[in-house]
């Protein structure tokens, strides 16, 4: 530290210098692949539930078969909806986040976006689990290189959803 | 801005410079971008008609005109004219 500087820094406490960010500036900045995931996940599930409903028979009563319908469209909406929020989140991160120098480290970036979006569309129109757990596979990926272009490790842990699947966080 | 700028830095700053000329391509800048009027520093990459594009040193970690687009020329309040760094190299 220069006797200059000090002195500049002397002045500065006493007049106090207006400051000026260069890094991170507003609008900040903050993405999360958290979102991502958690709506893969719901995906999963939606298509478990689904599976699990039970399907009246033919005596079921008036009431009962309501209940399986009105169930069914609560799922099946709701399966839809995080597919597509899936895409949005993936779609906000690729648009809005990731740069040119993010695709010169990881090359794949592109085509696992891309991924994300065709088996997202899948998600939506299947209704198999491994089909739900493939779009969950293609975000965590995502997360994974989000977090590293953060400089961070990404670590797979095993999630606390009914799902049984994992989520990616920073290490 | 690192490494050219750190933390810490203070920089004497011509607030008077572009009243007569716009800023080239290449010149530090302090532009008042910030949603709240805070300033910042930046790099001009062009300056088109009233516009001027700012980017950060750090393309992978900035926050710029990649990101809030280019901005008006009277956003740029001033050159960075000289450095008084932390550190004791001085440029």
């Amino acid at each position: 530290m220069s006797i200059l500087y000090r002195g500049v820094r002397a002045l500065d406490r006493v007049f106090g210098f207006e400051r000026v960010s260069a890094h991170c500036d507003i609008p900040c900045g903050i993405y999360d692949p958290h979102q991502a995931q958690m709506a893969a996940h719901t995906v999963v599930r939606m298509v478990s539930l689904i599976q699990e409903l039970k399907e009246p028979g033919p005596r079921a009563s008036t009431k009962e078969r309501l209940e399986f319908y009105h169930r069914m469209a609560r799922f099946t909406t709701l399966k839809e909806e995080h597919a597509e929020l899936v895409k949005h989140e993936i779609r906000v991160l690729w648009g809005d986040y990731f740069k040119p120098e993010h695709l010169e480290e990881f090359p794949s970036l592109h085509e696992l976006v891309w991924k994300v979006m065709k088996l997202g569309s899948g998600a939506k129109q299947d209704l198999s689990v491994t089909a739900a757990e493939a779009l969950l596979e293609a975000v965590l990926d995502v997360a994974e290189v989000f977090w590293k272009t953060k400089g961070m490790e990404a670590v797979r842990v095993k999630s606390p959803y009914p799902t049984g699947g994992e989520i990616v966080l920073p290490g | 801005m690192e490494p050219v700028y750190c933390e810490g830095d203070y920089l004497l700053v011509n607030r008077l410079g572009f009243l007569f000329r716009r800023p080239r391509e290449g010149e530090v800048v302090v532009a008042r971008v910030g949603l709240g009027g805070g300033g910042v520093l930046k790099r001009v990459a062009w300056v088109k008609d009233e516009r001027v594009f700012l980017l950060g040193d750090n393309r992978g970690r900035s926050v710029d005109s990649r990101m809030y687009g280019s901005v008006p020329l009277k956003w740029v309040t001033g050159r960075v004219w000289k450095k008084i760094g932390k550190k004791a190299e001085s440029i």
